[in-house]
C-alpha cells in the first residue's frame, strides 16, 4: 500500500472515536518517548524517533475530523483497488456503506486481517469471531511487577486453529472415569446413610417372616377398624409371630421380646369379638394368647383367665384340635396342674385327626407328661 | 422417587465433578477438555433444575410418603409456602444454595475468559460438596413407620415461626449471598494458580459486591423478621447463627477494600488473597456452625441435626489446609507493590480500616465459636474462671432453663458479651469514615481536606448539642451520634462531588451514609428504648403508658384459628390498632406470640403479648377429685361421681358428690345434672338440679368431665363480680428503628450501584479506550436490556 495505514500505526479500530485514538496516542507516544531512552544505544533512539514520528503524524491526520474523514476517502479507495486486482468486484460493496464493508469483505488485505484478530477483544466483535484464548497460567512473576503492556489476556493466533472438540475418547473416559466412582459413593452412602432399605429387601429369619406381613395388617386396621375379619388376621398374625418362637426357641431372648406380642394379640382378638360377638374360635385364640403370656411370664392368673376361655371355647367347638392342644398346654400349668384332663384333651385330637402333624405333637406332650 | 431423585441428585453430583475435573485439565494445554467442562457446567444446571424441580412438584403434590415433605408440609398449607417448605429443612437449603452457585457458574462461563478453567474448576468442586451434602441428607427417602414405606394421609406441617412471608424471601436471598461469595474464593484460587494477581481482582470485583449485597440484605431481612414476627424483642440478639454470618460480611467488606486499593495502586495483593480465600472459610465455617448441632444448646435457632457433623469438619479441613497450601505455594513469586507512605492517603485508611474490622470479626467469631472452644478438654474451665468474671456466661441454660448447666465446662456468651466488646471498635471505623472517603489515594493535600471537613464537623456539633438536649449524657452514644453525623457529613460531600461525574460512582459513599444511619439508629434503638413495662389491661379498659393510651378490646380467633389480642393504640388524635397474636400452637405444644409493632419515623411502640388471661367468674369453682376449693364463705370437697346404677329410659343422671363446710358445720350434698333424651327443645335436653346450701343459697352442678375428673361448680345468690378477662401485654418504645432499616437500605443499594459501575468497569475495552461509565440512566438499561 502507498500510504502507511495510520490506524495501524497508533493500534486502533478504524472506528476507534477520538477519545480512544487520544488515548492510544498518548500511550504510544509515552512509550516511544526518546528522552525514555537516554544513553540507550544509538539505534535504538534512531528507531524510537522515526516510530515517535509515525504516531505523531498519525496522531494529526486522526485528532482532525476533517483530515480523518479525508484519510479514510482515500483509504477506502486504496482498499477498494487492491480488493478489485486481488478478486472479481464484488457487486454488494456498492450499494453498502464502505466503511462497514472494509471490515466485512477484505481478507485478502493485511490491513484488514491485522483489525479482525485485534477486533476479537472488542465487545461488538464478541459474537461474530470467538477468541481462542490461551488457558496455560502466565509466567512465572518472581516478586517483580509485571512489565508495563504486559497481557494478561493472551490469546492463540487462529492459524495455530485447533478443531473444535468432538465427542472422543478423551470425552468417554473422563465421563466415565466421573460418572462411576460418583455412582458408586451416592449408592454407598444412600445405603449407609441414615435411612434403613426397606426391610422386604433384607432376608428374613424365619422367625422374622411374619414382621412384615404384621405391619401391613397393623396398617389395614388402622384405615378400617370397624373391620372384624382385619382385626382377626392382625391378632393371628401376632399370634403366629410369638407362636413360632415359642414353638422353635422358646428360651430365647427374642421369646422374652416378644412376650407382650400375646397381650397385643389378646388385645386385637377382643376387639374382634366386640365386632363380631360370641365367636368361639375367637375365644379359644384369646384364651390362648393369655395361657401363654401366663406361661411365659409365669402369672397363674393369666393362664387360669386363658383356661376359662379355652373351656368356654371348646363347649362350643369341642372338636377343633388346635384348641384342644392349646387347653392342654393351659391345664398343665395352672395350679394345681390337672395333668391327667390334659393328656385326655391331647388324646382327643389323636382320635379326631389321626396321623396329622396336630397329633403327632399331641403324642409327643402325651409321652412327656406321661414321663414325668 | 426416591431413586429418581437420588439418581437425579447423583447426576448433578457427577456433572459438577467432570466440569472440575475437565477444567483442572485445561491448563496444562488440553484444549478438548475444556469443551467438556463446560458440557458439565450446563449439565448440572439441568441437574439441580430437575433436582429442585422434583422436590418442588413433591412437595406441591402433597406426596407424604417422603420423609422430607413428611416432616415440613401438610394438607392445610398455602401452596406458596409449599414451595417455601423447600428450603425450611437441610437438604433443600443445601440445594438452593447449591442452584444459585450453579446459575453464578453459567455467568462464570462467559466473563472468565482466560481464567474460564481455573475459576470454574474451583468453583464447580464447591458447588459439587454441596451437592454431595445434600446427598448424605438425602430428602427424597420414603416415610417408614416400623420399617415400612407407608403414605400418610398429612403430613407434620410447617413449623409455624416460620409460616410467614419472610420465609419465602430471607433463605433464598441468604443463600445467594452465600453462593456467591465462592466466586471470589474461586478467583482468587485461580488467580494463584494462574499467576494473575491483579486480573482476578478486576473480574471478582463485582461479584463480591453482589455477594456483599445479598449477604447484607439478607442480615436485614433476618433482623426484620426477628423483630416484626418473631417477638425476639430487637432485630438483632448476637445469637450463633446471626454472629456467623455477620462474620464472613465483615471481612467481605474488608475484603471490597482491599480490592480496590490494589485496583488502584496494585498494593495490597497478598491481603486481598488471603482476605478472599479466609471470607469463604467463614462462610463455610458459618454453615458447620450451624448445622452441625453444635451450639444446639446456645442458639435461639434450633440446629439440632447432627448427621453432617464429621463429613462438614473434615471439608471445612480440607477448604482451610486447601487454601493455606495454595497461598503457600505462589506466596514467593508474588510480587508486592509499596502502599502510599503517607498516613493522610486512601491506602493506609485502607489498611488501618482493615485491620480495625479483622479485630472485630476475631472478636465477634472467637466469642461465637466459644461453645466449641471451651468444649476442648481443660479449656472450657479455666477460661470460663477469666471470662465469668467480666462478662456473663451462658452454661447453656439461657434458652432452656429446664436444662441441664453443661458440666464440662461449655459455656458460650450472651449479648453482653458484644455490646461491651463491639461498639469501641465499631467507633474506630466511623473515625475512619470521616476522613478517608476524602483523601486522594497516594497524597492528600490537608488545607483542602480542612476546608472540606468544615461543614460535616459543625453539623457533628449541633448533632451533638440536640442529643444532649433531648437527653443523651453517656460518652459513647454521644460520640457515636457525633461522629456518625461527621462521617455522613463528609460522605454526603463526596457524593455530591462525584455526582458531576455520573450517578454510578457513589455506590461506596452510598453505603457509608447508610452505614451512618444505621448506626445511629441502632445506639439509639438499643441505648435508649425504654424499659419493657408489662401491662395488664382488663377488658374495655384503657391504660397509659410512655404517652400512650392501650385500650384492649378482647381476644380474637382469626380464621386461621389464632387467637389475638384486640389493642387500641392511641396518642392524642392518633389512633392504632395493635393485634399481637398469641396463640396455643398444638404441633408444636408450645405458645406462639407474635408482637405488634407500630412504626413511626423516630421511633418504634413494641407490643409484645405475654398472656391472655380470660374472664374469672367468682361464683364459679373449677375441683378436682379429692380436692378442696371455696366459694365465700362455703368450702368444696369433691367426693367422687355419683351416677345411678339403674337408670330410667331416655334420662340420665350425673351428680356430684360434694362435701359442703359451712361456719363450722359439715354437710354431704349431691347437686346434679339430668340428661333428657328425645327431649325436642335442646335447651330442655339438660336440666338443672341445684341443691340448696346452708345460708340460704343454692350450688348447682356446672359443668363436669368425667375423663379428667373434675366438675364446676356454681354458688347462685352470693352474687359475686365476675372478673373480666384481661390481656398481659409488653410495651416498649425503642427509638431511631426506622433508621436501621433505612440505613441497611441504602447500604444495600450502594452496594448494588456499585456492583453495576463494576461490572461496566470489568467488561472487555478496545486497546486504548478510556473507560467511560454512562451518566444517566439510559446505561443502566442498556447493561440491563444489552448484551
Amino acid at each position: 500500500m502507498a500510504v502507511a495505514d495510520f490506524y495501524e500505526i497508533l493500534q486502533v479500530h478504524p472506528r476507534a472515536d477520538t477519545a480512544a485514538i487520544e488515548a492510544a496516542y498518548r500511550r504510544l507516544a509515552d512509550l516511544y518517548d526518546p528522552d525514555r531512552l537516554a544513553g540507550a544505544a544509538e539505534e535504538l533512539v534512531l528507531i524510537a524517533r522515526e516510530k515517535r514520528a509515525a504516531i505523531d503524524q498519525a496522531y494529526a491526520v486522526l485528532s482532525d475530523p476533517l483530515e480523518r474523514a479525508a484519510y479514510d476517502r482515500q483509504r477506502i479507495e486504496s482498499t477498494l483497488a487492491a480488493t478489485s486486482t486481488a478478486t472479481t468486484s464484488d457487486a454488494r460493496l456498492n450499494d453498502t456503506d464502505p466503511t462497514e464493508a472494509l471490515s466485512a469483505a477484505t481478507p485478502a488485505d493485511p490491513a484488514g486481517e491485522q483489525i479482525t484478530t485485534r477486533a476479537t477483544t472488542t465487545p461488538d466483535a464478541d459474537a461474530a469471531v470467538e477468541p481462542i484464548y490461551d488457558y496455560r497460567p502466565l509466567p512465572p512473576a518472581q516478586s517483580t511487577e509485571r512489565a508495563r503492556g504486559f497481557n494478561t489476556h493472551p490469546t492463540l493466533q487462529p492459524s495455530a486453529a485447533y478443531q473444535r472438540a468432538t465427542v472422543s475418547l478423551v470425552a468417554i473416559i473422563v465421563a466415565v472415569g466421573v460418572l462411576l466412582p460418583a455412582l458408586a459413593f451416592g449408592s454407598l452412602l444412600t445405603s449407609i446413610g441414615s435411612l434403613q432399605p426397606p426391610a422386604a429387601t433384607a432376608t428374613p429369619s424365619p422367625l422374622d417372616q411374619f414382621e412384615v406381613l404384621l405391619a401391613q395388617a397393623r396398617l389395614a386396621v388402622e384405615q378400617q377398624p370397624d373391620n372384624a375379619q382385619a382385626w382377626v388376621d392382625y391378632a393371628n398374625l401376632l399370634y403366629d409371630s410369638a407362636q413360632i418362637v415359642r414353638e422353635q426357641a422358646p428360651e430365647s431372648v427374642l421369646y422374652q421380646q416378644r412376650l407382650p406380642r400375646w397381650l397385643e394379640a389378646i388385645a386385637a382378638y377382643r376387639r374382634a369379638l366386640e365386632l363380631v360377638p360370641d365367636d368361639a374360635r375367637i375365644r379359644g385364640e384369646i384364651g390362648a394368647s393369655a395361657c401363654f403370656y401366663g406361661i411365659g411370664v409365669g402369672d397363674l392368673r393369666y393362664i387360669e383367665e386363658g383356661l376359662n376361655e379355652l373351656q368356654q371355647a371348646t363347649a362350643a367347638i369341642p372338636d377343633d384340635v388346635r384348641m384342644l392342644l392349646n387347653i392342654g398346654h393351659c391345664r398343665v400349668n395352672v395350679q394345681p396342674p390337672q395333668i391327667d384332663a390334659a393328656i385326655r384333651d391331647w388324646q382327643q385330637v389323636i382320635t379326631i385327626a389321626p396321623g396329622s402333624p396336630f397329633a403327632i405333637e399331641a403324642q409327643r406332650l402325651i409321652d412327656e407328661y406321661r414321663a414325668r | 422417587m426416591y431413586l429418581l431423585g437420588t439418581i437425579l441428585i447423583v447426576a448433578a453430583v457427577a456433572a459438577a465433578l467432570m466440569a472440575t475435573v475437565s477444567y483442572a485439565l485445561v491448563p496444562s494445554g488440553n484444549l478438548r477438555a475444556l469443551t467438556y467442562g463446560r458440557i458439565g457446567t450446563r449439565a448440572s444446571l439441568i441437574a439441580v433444575l430437575l433436582v429442585v424441580g422434583l422436590l418442588n412438584y413433591l412437595f406441591v403434590a402433597q406426596r407424604y410418603d417422603i420423609e422430607y415433605v413428611y416432616n415440613y408440609s401438610s394438607i392445610e398449607l398455602e401452596p406458596h409456602f409449599r414451595v417455601a417448605a423447600v428450603w425450611a429443612g437441610q437438604p433443600g437449603s443445601f440445594v438452593i444454595w447449591a442452584l444459585w452457585g450453579i446459575v453464578a457458574a453459567q455467568f462464570l462461563v462467559r466473563r472468565t475468559r482466560n481464567a474460564e478453567p481455573y475459576v470454574l474448576s474451583v468453583f464447580m468442586f464447591i458447588q459439587a460438596a454441596l451437592l454431595v451434602f445434600m446427598l448424605i441428607r438425602n430428602p427424597f427417602v420414603p416415610h417408614l413407620e416400623g420399617g415400612l414405606p407407608v403414605f400418610p394421609a398429612d403430613g407434620k406441617g410447617l413449623n409455624p415461626t416460620l409460616h410467614n412471608m419472610w420465609m419465602l424471601i430471607h433463605p433464598p436471598i441468604l443463600f445467594i449471598g452465600f453462593a456467591l461469595m465462592a466466586v471470589p474464593f474461586a478467583y482468587a484460587v485461580a488467580g494463584i494458580w494462574r499467576r494473575d494477581y491483579d486480573g482476578w481482582v478486576r473480574d471478582a470485583l463485582p461479584w463480591t459486591i453482589a455477594a456483599w449485597s445479598f449477604l447484607g440484605l439478607a442480615l436485614l431481612l433476618g433482623g426484620y423478621w426477628a423483630y416484626e414476627t418473631l417477638g425476639w424483642g430487637g432485630y438483632w440478639g448476637w445469637d450463633p447463627v446471626e454472629n456467623s454470618a455477620l462474620v464472613p460480611w465483615f471481612t467481605a467488606t474488608a475484603l471490597i477494600h482491599a480490592m480496590l486499593a490494589q485496583r488502584a495502586g496494585g498494593g495490597l495483593r497478598r491481603t486481598t488473597l488471603v482476605l478472599a480465600v479466609l471470607t469463604y472459610l467463614l462462610v463455610f465455617y458459618a454453615t458447620f456452625l450451624t448445622r452441625s448441632g453444635v451450639l444446639s444448646s446456645f442458639s435461639v435457632h434450633s440446629f439440632v441435626e447432627e448427621g453432617l457433623k464429621w463429613i462438614m469438619v473434615g471439608y471445612l479441613a480440607f477448604l482451610a489446609i486447601g487454601g493455606i497450601v495454595v497461598l503457600a505455594w505462589r506466596w514467593r513469586d508474588i510480587p508486592s507493590r509499596e502502599l502510599s507512605e503517607k498516613l493522610l492517603s486512601r491506602d493506609s485508611f485502607i489498611v488501618l480500616m482493615i485491620i480495625c474490622l479483622m479485630v472485630i470479626s476475631a472478636v465477634v467469631s472467637l466469642g461465637t465459636s466459644m461453645p466449641v472452644i471451651s468444649a476442648i478438654p481443660g479449656v472450657g474451665h479455666s477460661l470460663q474462671g477469666a471470662l465469668g468474671s467480666m462478662f456473663e456466661l451462658d452454661d447453656g441454660t439461657t434458652y432452656d432453663p429446664n436444662a441441664q448447666p453443661f458440666a464440662d465446662g461449655r459455656f458460650g456468651f450472651v449479648g453482653s458479651f458484644y455490646s461491651t466488646a463491639v461498639p469501641p471498635l465499631g467507633l474506630i471505623t466511623v473515625m475512619l469514615m470521616i476522613i478517608g472517603p476524602l483523601l486522594g489515594w497516594r497524597d492528600t493535600n490537608i488545607r483542602h481536606l480542612l476546608r472540606t471537613l468544615r461543614w460535616p464537623a459543625a453539623a457533628a456539633v449541633v448533632m451533638v448539642c440536640i442529643g444532649l438536649f433531648l437527653g443523651a449524657r453517656d460518652p459513647l452514644p454521644m460520640a457515636y451520634i457525633g461522629l456518625c453525623t461527621f462521617a455522613f457529613g463528609t460522605n454526603l460531600i463526596m457524593i455530591i462531588r462525584t455526582l458531576r461525574s455520573g450517578w454510578m460512582r457513589i455506590g461506596g459513599y452510598l453505603a457509608h451514609i447508610g452505614l451512618m444511619l444505621f448506626l445511629v439508629g441502632a445506639v439509639a434503638s438499643t441505648l435508649y428504648a425504654t424499659s419493657e413495662e408489662r401491662l395488664l389491661i382488663p377488658e374495655g379498659e384503657t391504660l397509659s403508658m410512655y404517652g400512650y393510651d392501650f385500650t384492649f378490646n378482647g381476644w380474637m380467633l382469626t380464621p386461621e384459628g389464632r387467637g389475638l389480642l384486640d389493642i387500641t393504640v392511641a396518642r392524642g388524635n392518633d389512633t392504632f390498632r395493635a393485634t399481637p397474636q398469641l396463640y396455643f400452637n398444638d404441633r408444636m405444644g408450645a405458645t406462639m406470640a407474635t408482637p405488634s409493632v407500630k412504626s413511626e419515623l423516630l421511633r418504634d411502640v413494641y407490643i409484645s403479648p405475654q398472656e391472655y388471661q380470660p374472664p374469672f367468674d367468682r361464683n364459679l369453682a373449677d375441683i378436682g377429685l379429692g380436692q378442696t376449693k371455696s366459694i365465700g364463705p362455703y368450702t368444696f370437697t369433691f367426693i367422687g361421681f355419683e351416677v345411678p346404677e339403674s337408670h330410667n329410659e331416655g334420662s340420665a343422671d350425673v351428680g356430684a358428690k360434694l362435701r359442703v363446710e359451712y361456719e363450722g358445720q359439715s354437710v354431704e350434698m349431691t347437686p346434679k345434672i339430668t340428661l333428657l333424651a328425645n327431649q325436642s327443645d335442646p335447651t330442655q335436653a339438660i336440666q338443672d338440679n341445684p341443691v340448696d346450701l346452708p345460708g340460704g343459697n343454692s350450688a348447682s352442678l356446672a359443668a363436669f368431665d368425667p375423663l379428667q375428673r373434675r366438675v364446676i361448680i356454681r354458688v347462685d345468690g352470693l352474687g359475686f363480680p365476675v372478673d373480666p378477662a384481661r390481656a398481659v401485654v409488653v410495651v416498649s418504645v425503642k427509638p431511631g428503628v426506622m433508621l436501621v432499616w433505612l440505613g441497611v437500605i441504602l447500604g444495600v443499594l450502594g452496594g448494588f450501584i456499585a456492583m453495576v459501575r463494576r461490572t461496566l468497569e470489568g467488561q472487555p475495552r478496545p486497546a486504548g479506550a478510556r473507560e467511560r461509565l454512562p451518566r444517566g440512566l439510559g446505561g443502566l438499561a442498556r447493561f440491563v436490556g444489552g448484551r
